[in-house]
């Protein structure tokens, strides 16, 4: 049996080995994110009464939330904005991220039966939910455009627009989303192994949320604990919200050295997140 | 010319018993370190022996699997429930991967371990069609492509802009096998999805499968013999994770359900479970196949046997009734004794009776013993039921077929009264 071995064109081994990700059946599988990504959306908005409207109504009672008791009761500092807008500045980027992270965590639990049955790159999955989730990240970006629309043309407004940052909105919105895509991969392989961990998840992005200037300008941590401003930029997050406000609100605490940063960190953890998910997903089906 | 698109060498598929995913956090890290220090791993994963482990056992589903299938070939998996099909099946299409070994091919395989995998109630049969040919490799061009065609095939017709949600189980399956069916791949798998539909659909199926497996490599998970005869003309018989044969899908087919060799004249059926009331009253002890040293007649012979039965209870005309099957298949037909026996409490009863063998034509045959009584209404009361209580076999002889060697697919498995020449 004289076969040369590239002749084959597909090689069934054990899950050795840790850089074999196949981002070219990947690309050769993109209509079916596509069309994951579009399920998802569909099925999701057909079942509800309110449809799409649930994604405004979210992030909005949200913001009104943290306006009364960060605003309004704790009187925090929003870095002398209009506090409605501060808040949903940081939490619409924040909700995009967090429910990437979420959804992306419970790949292999919530696509265990269509695993099971039928190859595809895995990693369609998480993707798809990444897009998907961004079709509600514009619901709600464009709300928060239409209250920002009603600040900025008010007479003398204390909001303006620093269109240079502007620009880069794809990248940070790419960013963001390539963040919940890592680490929640990372998490859904590792819940395969630990099942314990999935109930973690959502305690932790609650914590993570605290851990970046969702509810307090990111000015009162650096001011009040100048030393540990580094490592407070470590997390990713931090700087992206404080880009999301330098960049439509005219903040001027953005350094946008923590935003490259922030970008280091990213890839960071989506190479870890893909390496382990790829990993974990050529035996996945035997142990959950 | 090499033809052969897939391969496997050498594959090995452990599990463990047991709970799944009990591992935890600590296990891992005890794991590690012995690895870090060379030490035998205290949860060792592969040993030759068996160990019971905190764990579990683990145990082989695959044990040194190899085999080629060459293109053009439809090979049957056939093997008893456990055997090791579906985890063989699961490596091929990429579920998950072997413990050991390497499973190879060229060019794409599509498997069909499901109908209709991924269809969601909320689209559209249209949509659906995207979707799930997208899940199994197709781009949304092939499936543009291919549309009507699919439409077509799934006798959908106007619901196909319809919600899935709205559609019959039936139409669901049909659309499912709709997609599948228009795949293209070099090489398909099929883990017995074709009992879908109605009837005519199943046929419509099983016509389209065959024409896949003309033209297609095709590997076929099936336990209905049937359908295998009709779509395979190779097997692979597996039998507790090891492949014992490869080859003649008759063989592997007789291997798969050979209940008794031929050459087992006397059976006991003492240890024979019985389920409900089958075997409660009167059962069936023993059988001896008399005058022969191995099961095989001539064509017309008859064959003799002698029964020991026993009775719990009082029967007026006992009867024995037996049937013929293929091995692996349906009923072929029944024979019937007249009453033989008015049975007393606890009796044990040994009669010898004959079965000619009539116009049966040569091949190989299981048969199932039947002690019934018929009610005044014309209804049967079974007994006793002993599925596969032997085999036999009908030799070749062209002497006695008019010169002719007996090919079942063109004559068929019964030969009727010779045709005479008759002048009036």
């Amino acid at each position: 049996m004289a076969i040369k071995k590239e002749e084959w064109s597909v090689e069934i081994k054990p899950a050795h080995g840790w850089l074999n990700v196949n981002l070219k059946e990947l690309w050769r599988y993109r209509d079916l994110i596509y069309l994951l990504a579009r399920r998802n959306f569909v099925s999701l908005y057909k079942q509800t009464i309110l449809g799409p409207a649930w994604a405004i109504i979210q992030p909005l009672l949200t913001t009104v939330v943290f306006t009364v008791v960060f605003g309004k009761i704790a009187n925090i500092s929003t870095d002398g904005m209009p506090q409605f807008l501060f808040y949903m500045a940081g939490s619409v980027p924040w909700t995009y991220f967090a429910r990437c992270l979420e959804k992306t965590s419970s790949t292999f639990l919530t696509n265990e039966r269509i695993f099971g049955k039928v190859y595809f790159p895995r990693l369609c999955a998480p993707i798809s939910t990444v897009l998907f989730t961004m079709v509600s990240f514009f619901i709600q970006f464009a709300l928060f455009l239409v209250f920002l629309t009603f600040y900025a043309v008010k007479p003398n407004p204390v909001v303006h627009l620093n269109w240079s940052l502007i620009a880069l909105t794809p990248i940070v919105l790419v960013e963001m989303g390539l963040l919940g895509l890592g680490v929640g991969v990372m998490i859904s392989a590792l819940t395969v192994r630990y099942r314990d961990l999935a109930l973690l998840v959502s305690f932790g992005v609650q914590l993570w949320m605290y851990a970046s200037p969702v509810a307090y300008p990111a000015s009162l941590m650096i001011t009040n604990y100048p030393s540990l401003a580094g490592i407070y930029m470590l997390n990713p997050m931090a700087p992206i919200i404080e880009y999301f406000r330098a960049a439509f609100l005219g903040t001027n605490t953005f350094n946008p050295g923590y935003l490259a940063l922030s970008m280091v960190v990213t890839c960071a953890l989506l190479f870890a997140g893909v390496i382990l998910f790829n990993r974990s997903q050529k035996t996945f089906m035997d142990n959950i | 010319m090499n033809d052969i698109v897939l391969q496997a060498e050498h594959v090995y598929k452990q599990y463990r018993y047991g709970v799944l995913n009990n591992r935890t956090f600590k296990d891992d890290l005890a794991e590690k370190i012995a690895k870090i220090r060379k030490k035998e791993n205290p949860l060792s994963k592969v040993g030759n022996a068996q160990i019971s482990g905190r764990d579990g056992q683990k145990f082989y589903a695959l044990e040194d699997v190899s085999f080629n299938v060459k293109r053009g070939q439809a090979v049957a998996l056939i093997g008893r429930n456990g055997a090791g099909k579906s985890t063989l099946l699961k490596l091929i299409s990429r579920i998950t991967s072997p413990t050991e070994g390497v499973i190879r091919y060229k060019g794409n395989v599509a498997s069909l371990l499901e109908v209709g995998t991924g269809f969601n109630r909320e689209l559209t049969g249209r949509e659906n069609i995207y979707l799930n040919g997208a899940i199994m490799g197709m781009t949304k061009a092939d499936v543009t492509r291919k549309l009507d065609e699919i439409i077509e095939f799934s006798e959908i017709g106007p619901f196909i802009d319809t919600p899935a949600k709205r559609y019959s189980s039936g139409m669901y399956v049909k659309l499912g096998f709709a997609v599948a069916a228009h795949l293209d791949p070099d090489i398909l798998i099929c883990d017995e999805v074709l009992a879908v539909g109605d009837v005519k659909f199943q046929d419509k199926c099983i016509r389209k499968m065959s024409e896949l497996a003309s033209e297609h490599t095709v590997i076929y998970v099936s336990h209905n013999m049937r359908t295998l005869r009709q779509l395979c003309t190779s097997a692979i018989y597996l039998e507790e994770g090891k492949l014992t044969y490869a080859g003649d899908l008759e063989h592997a087919i007789s291997l798969y359900s050979g209940a008794s060799a031929m050459n087992e004249t006397h059976r006991d059926f003492t240890d024979v479970r019985h389920q409900g009331n089958i075997g409660r009253f009167v059962r069936l002890l023993t059988l001896d196949i008399l005058d022969v040293a191995s099961c095989e007649y001539e064509m017309g012979a008859s064959i003799r046997f002698r029964l020991k039965m026993q009775s719990s209870v009082e029967v007026k005309g006992l009867k024995i009734g037996i049937q013929l099957t293929r091995p692996g298949s349906d009923i072929l037909s029944t024979s019937l004794s007249a009453p033989f026996a008015d049975t007393k409490q606890n009796e044990i009863l040994e009669e010898t009776f004959e079965m000619p063998l009539g116009g049966l034509a040569p091949g190989e045959y299981d048969a199932r013993i039947w002690l019934y009584m018929v009610d005044p209404m014309g209804r049967m009361i079974s007994y006793d039921i002993v599925p596969n209580a032997f085999r036999f076999a009908v030799t070749q002889n062209p002497e006695k077929n008019q010169g002719l060697l007996w090919n079942e697919k063109a004559l068929g498995l019964f030969r009727m009264g010779d045709i005479e020449r008759i002048q009036l």
